[in-house]
């Protein structure tokens, strides 16, 4: 029992027919070869693997893919062409924020939400936004800081 | 803050390990995929404690898709199907028995994951449960069952003067150390006052992001693994023995790790995938769920009771410890921590006698293993919560007590150790500064300190590299650390280029592989950047002699002579590029200078531990609290961490093990715990099993990297990974009993535990 | 479900429909074989991830006017499934009850608020979700569906009948929950103390007096509880009676459970002090 789907994965038009009990994260990996989307938790609790849909951070393992029908959507392999870096992966790299790297793809996608949403978020703000993520290695301190400085390079960037 | 447009930018400025990090193109163990690969599952054990009477695998067989079904008996022909670090109890899959609710009954192997949870589902086992040990108090009773009826393979880590060790040395006791010098009664006899209290320390699991994953593939007698261990070395020699093959017949490949923590250290699934490939004649991936994960290995529960001294000027005398850990199932790396909760229960302290018993208890629950800090976390929070109550109960300022009877540098740590390396009171009072200790509490709050203490390196440890450097001045890197995110492969390669004087982006770290890579004893202990940081240096000095020798036979002049600059050969006013030098004699592709280093630390039967530890790693802490009087809540507002790297590196990547292994320590002491439901896990799930985040985190938290230049590394350089997990717990407590007289002496500070302790605390104070 | 096998690929293979009317989405669910409904999809993921296998997904994002959300002096009716975010950033609920607005903008996080919808939230009936306490506090009616037509139920009635949500055959679907005259109505909570309790107190208000209460309390029983309580008082002396009211109240709450998280006594003894608390913050705003 299938579904036809077409949507967008990184700009590019997809035209697929996928399994109705297959997540967007399988989607992606498996048959999109993406694998930047991690699955850690498999529960969408630690976040590694988010994906933004339409623009909005979702949990592509709690996600089915038929749900992508029509979708727009971007995994960390969208965000910059090889030999370059996107503004919120450059703050990740300055700011220390990368340990192991299995949350990062997840992270940095969602700070791109956060930073489309509210272009210069407070503490409080960021705290909050990143409670939709897990990280074991580097106590988050680095990752607040990271998420800072993204939110100065954007702000040049647009400037 | 410096210019935003003068930092480096781009890929380029960033080593490749790292950007691939941030692009999605780094490949871990999760990601290995190979042709012809198939998927296993494994069928758990519902039952705590059950014998195995029989197992009905015909259904499962028959399911189309599905090539192998294993159970206990396909190990039967195994020279040594069983694992653990010294003493190995471990079976690759049970046999006739289960001892903990997620011990291995059998493995499938099909085509795809979804036939192989299936052909799980349909495997029939029939079990005669038998009583649940959920306890070390249960699994002493008298009546308790014996959780083994056979002596475990392998043997007790051997230890040195001071120390004693035994294996199993009664029912359902896995193993015991002991450790003392001096006097121990007659130090107490004779002090002005002695306590006695006992601490209790809970399980966690390692969380790491990254669940278990390894893809075994055999040809002929030979097998691959692309494994997510952090012990290469040591998985290859289990696999050898277990399987009977000859070393080199064993290869593992190390992709990038997801986290380990030590959940990744020592065998864990590795001998059953491979087991599982050689029947199913295939490739097969054993990727674990998160939740099998999270009940394969905890940190070890235990209970520490302290009786201490101390005289009438407020110094220490001694201290006699009776540790109890909770080992769980199986041993796994529990021989190890019971010697180093043991050995490290003094902690950063001068004595006259110390005299200490460490057990591991055999329980029906998931086995203790190695984490981050091990031994050193359980014996810092008992030794630093009583060093405060009994500074308080003496009216001496904790701070000052501990100033008092910190070990000086140079002070061996035990008879026949090597002496402390960090000056313990500069970095406390570094510490009480960024805390703003100069200045009163604010009014509600209170303040608390805590110094941790673990030895580090390793026991005996070794580890070799070897430094390949092309004509241009292009290296590589290959030694067998592996990188779990504590950026070891980074600082190494920082510390060849230092001493080879080239650019650090000019050194690259190879892929780890046992075939290629030279060995070491594994990715724990903080050792990677202290003990192989000893054998890469040494790897580049011996580049550079070759190099300067190659000079002296091109230009006729003395060694003394040359002087390496860059890629260049300084002689006297002339600088000669070394390139065209070498293309010059050389030709063909090119020429590589190949340089080796090795680094062992001798056993010494005199040292406590039989051999001196390498360096010492102290934790100081220090938070600010206020607690809710009603609730019991606790509001962390400051905390503050800070270790010695003896020379930081890579100053970035010291804060980070500091923050983030501080983090889990903080975790484990508000609320993070790996609970039981009578014999069931209450909070196994991702859900239910609440771990830090970034609302919980305190208003004003950060790291201190000292830099003492004490350490035995290059450049005075030494290990700092698990430091941040040793004082925090303390810490909090400590601060809580400074704000509010609730005196904490267990793990975790919910707010109904620390509400016990205010009514308590009111009560005594009527 | 096997010891720690709960995974993404054990989801069983089903038929996806989607639905473009109420009517064919309750025909759906009615047809012979089994079948759940599909909101934001994360508590029925989680649940097909422990091997539970059904016949038939019944999507309701297809539905025109599942998600609305609509604004009264009389009513405030919002659609099953509006997304939590919608909730939060509704211009219509900020006009007519701003206390749910402020509350909902903390609840679960971003990517939860994004895909998950009120309905899912109260029909997964998991003991620790918010939307149920807080529709109790609110003393919020459910709109059922039925073939037959269309009944409001006090959620109350609502709260016990939902853990067989996903496993059995219900004839009905929660289209929406209304709150009647939501101007009137005012929300307070306190999360602070998760995972033991949450605490939810509604308030009904004319003119300056609390004319209804109703405690509701969540994370510390199998399904949220809510005691009510008639009030004839002035908004500005809750305040003063609050240590008698919080007391009172933690009196009539049934026996909450004791559990690896907290003890009954504990999750009573807050009851009464964060209680308390709320009536004082409650006082404290006109």
């Amino acid at each position: 029992m299938s579904t036809q789907l077409s949507f967008r994965v990184n700009g590019t038009m997809h035209c697929l027919t996928v399994a109705n009990e297959l997540t967007l994260a399988d989607l992606l990996r498996d048959q999109l070869s993406l694998t930047g989307c991690k699955v850690g938790c498999d529960q969408a609790v630690c976040g590694a693997c988010t994906v933004l849909v339409d623009g909005r951070p979702v949990a592509a393992c709690a996600t089915f893919a038929f749900m992508a029908e029509a979708a727009d959507i971007v995994t960390i392999e969208g965000l910059s062409s090889t030999g370059r870096l996107d503004p919120v992966q450059q703050a990740f790299l300055e700011a220390g924020a990368i340990q192991c790297g299995y949350c990062t793809a997840g992270m940095v996608l969602s700070v791109h939400a956060l930073l489309r949403r509210c272009s210069d978020p407070d503490d409080a703000t960021i705290r909050a936004w990143l409670e939709a993520h897990v990280c074991r290695c580097t106590g988050y301190a680095a990752i607040l800081d990271a998420v800072r400085l993204a939110a100065r390079y954007l702000h040049q960037e647009a400037a | 803050m410096d210019g935003i447009d003068s930092r480096p930018h781009g890929v380029a400025a960033f080593p490749a390990y790292l950007s691939d990090k941030a692009t999605g193109r780094t490949v871990y163990a999760f990601d290995v995929a190979l042709p012809g690969m198939l998927h296993g599952k494994l069928l758990r054990s519902p039952h705590a404690h059950a014998w195995i009477r029989g197992i009905d695998t015909s259904a499962a067989l028959a399911m189309a898709g599905v090539a192998a079904v294993l159970t206990g008996r396909d190990t039967a022909d195994l020279p040594d199907p069983f694992y653990g670090v010294g003493l190995r109890d471990q079976p690759v899959i049970c046999t006739d028995r289960v001892r903990y609710v997620g011990d291995t009954v059998a493995a499938v192997v099909a085509c795809d994951e979804r036939t192989a949870f299936a052909a799980a589902e349909a495997i029939v086992v029939e079990y005669e449960p038998l009583p649940a040990l959920m306890t070390p108090e249960a699994a002493l009773a008298p009546e308790a069952p014996a959780l083994f009826d056979h002596p475990a393979g392998g043997a007790m880590l051997a230890v040195g003067a001071g120390s004693t060790s035994a294996g199993e040395p009664e029912k359902n006791v896995l193993c015991e150390y002991t450790f003392g010098y001096g006097d121990v009664a007659a130090a107490l006899a004779e002090s002005a006052a002695v306590y006695t209290d006992s601490f209790g320390f809970t399980r966690i699991n390692h969380f790491h992001l990254e669940p278990h994953v390894n893809v075994a593939r055999w040809t002929g007698d030979r097998v691959e693994m692309w494994s997510c261990n952090q012990d290469p070395f040591v998985i290859r020699g289990d696999i050898a023995r277990i399987f009977g093959l000859p070393l080199h017949n064993v290869c593992l490949h190390t992709p990038a790790v997801g986290g380990g923590f030590g959940g990744k250290s020592y065998c864990k699934m590795e001998p059953l995938v491979a087991l599982m490939a050689r029947r199913a004649d295939a490739p097969v991936r054993l990727g674990l769920t998160f939740d099998e994960s999270v009940l394969t290995s905890t940190k070890h529960a235990a209970i520490l009771t302290l009786t201490t001294g101390v005289d009438a000027a407020g110094r220490l005398t001694a201290r006699r410890a009776e540790i109890v850990l909770d080992g769980g199932a199986y041993a796994d790396a529990s021989c190890t921590t019971a010697i180093k909760t043991g050995f490290r229960i003094g902690g950063p302290y001068r004595w006259r006698a110390i005299g200490s018993r460490a057990r591991v208890v055999r329980t029906t629950c998931v086995p203790g293993g190695s984490f981050r800090g091990f031994g050193g976390t359980q014996a810092s929070w008992a030794s630093e919560r009583q060093i405060d109550m009994i500074a308080r109960s003496r009216g001496i300022d904790p701070y000052d007590f501990r100033m008092r009877n910190f070990l000086a540098p140079g002070e061996p740590f035990a008879p026949g150790d090597s002496g402390m390396d960090s000056d313990l009171g500069a970095g406390l009072a570094e510490v009480a500064e960024q805390i703003g200790a100069a200045l009163p509490c604010p009014p509600g709050r209170g303040r608390g300190f805590a110094v941790g203490l673990k030895d580090a390196g390793g026991t005996g440890n070794h580890a070799q590299a070897i430094l390949k450097v092309t004509q241009g001045g292009e290296a590589i890197l290959s030694a067998a650390v592996v990188d779990i995110g504590q950026g070891a492969a980074g600082a190494l390669c920082r510390i060849a280029a230092e001493t080879l004087g080239i650019a650090p982006d000019q050194v690259v770290y190879a892929r780890i592989d046992t075939d290629h890579t030279p060995p070491d004893n594994g990715t724990h202990v903080s050792c990677g950047t202290v003990v192989t940081g000893l054998a890469v240096e040494q790897a580049a000095r011996d580049v550079r002699r070759q190099i300067v020798e190659f000079v002296v036979t091109q230009l006729g002049c003395a060694p003394e002579a040359v002087v390496l600059d860059g890629w260049t050969a300084r002689v006297g006013n002339h600088v000669h590029p070394l390139e065209p030098m070498i293309r010059a004699w050389y030709g063909g592709i090119g020429w590589e200078f190949i340089g080796r280093g090795a680094f062992k630390e001798p056993y010494d039967a005199a040292a406590p531990l039989r051999s001196k530890n390498m360096c010492w790693m102290p934790c100081w802490s220090a938070a600010e609290v206020t607690v809710d009087r009603e609730t019991g809540k606790v509001t962390l507002h400051r905390l503050v961490v800070g270790a010695d790297a003896g020379r930081a590196v890579d100053a970035r990547a010291c804060h980070g093990q500091i923050e983030g292994a501080a983090i889990q320590a903080l975790s484990q002491a508000m609320f993070e715990e790996l609970r039981y439901d009578g014999a069931v896990p209450e909070n196994a799930t991702p859900r239910l099993y609440r771990v830090m985040q970034t609302p919980d985190l305190p208003e004003d938290f950060r790291s201190v990297v000292a830099e003492h230049r004490m350490g035995r590394g290059p450049g005075q350089l030494k290990g700092i990974g698990e430091a941040g997990m040793l004082g925090i717990a303390a810490a909090v407590a400590n601060a809580i009993q400074d704000a509010t007289g609730a005196c904490l002496t267990s793990l975790p500070f919910t707010p109904e535990k620390v509400l016990a302790a205010l009514d308590a605390a009111d009560s005594r104070a009527e | 479900m096997l010891v720690a096998l709960r995974s993404r690929r054990q989801i069983a293979p089903f038929a996806m429909h989607r639905p473009t009317t109420l009517a064919e989405a309750i025909e759906l669910r009615q047809a012979p074989g089994t079948s759940a409904f599909l909101a934001g999809g994360i508590d029925l993921i989680d649940w097909l991830k422990h091997g539970h296998a059904i016949d038939r997904v019944i999507r309701l994002d297809g539905v025109p006017g599942l998600a609305d959300i609509a604004a009264g002096p009389n009513l405030l009716r919002i659609g099953a499934m509006a997304t939590h975010a919608a909730i939060a950033d509704s211009a219509a609920i900020r006009s007519v009850l701003p206390d749910l607005a402020a509350v909902w903008q903390g609840i679960a996080n971003p990517r939860v608020r994004v895909a998950g919808t009120l309905g899912g939230n109260v029909m997964a009936g998991h003991r620790d979700y918010d939307g149920l306490p807080a529709l109790l506090a609110l003393g919020a009616l459910a709109e059922l569906a039925a073939a037959a037509g269309t009944t409001l139920v006090p959620i109350a009635e609502l709260a016990g009948a939902v853990p067989a949500a996903f496993a059995g055959g219900t004839s009905s679907l929660v289209a929406g929950f209304g709150i009647a005259d939501p101007a009137a109505q005012r929300l307070h909570c306190d999360r602070s103390l998760r995972p033991a309790l949450t605490v939810w107190l509604g308030l009904t208000v004319a003119a300056e007096r609390v004319t209804a209460l109703r405690l509701a309390i969540g994370m510390a029983y199998p399904v949220p509880v809510c005691v009510a309580r008639p009030l004839d008082m002035d908004i500005a002396k809750l305040g003063r009676e609050s240590a008698c009211l919080a007391r009172a109240l933690a009196e009539l709450v049934p026996q909450p459970v004791s559990d690896g998280r907290a003890t009954a006594s504990y999750r009573r003894r807050m009851v009464e002090v964060v209680t308390r608390r709320l009536l004082i913050r409650a006082g404290g705003t006109a």
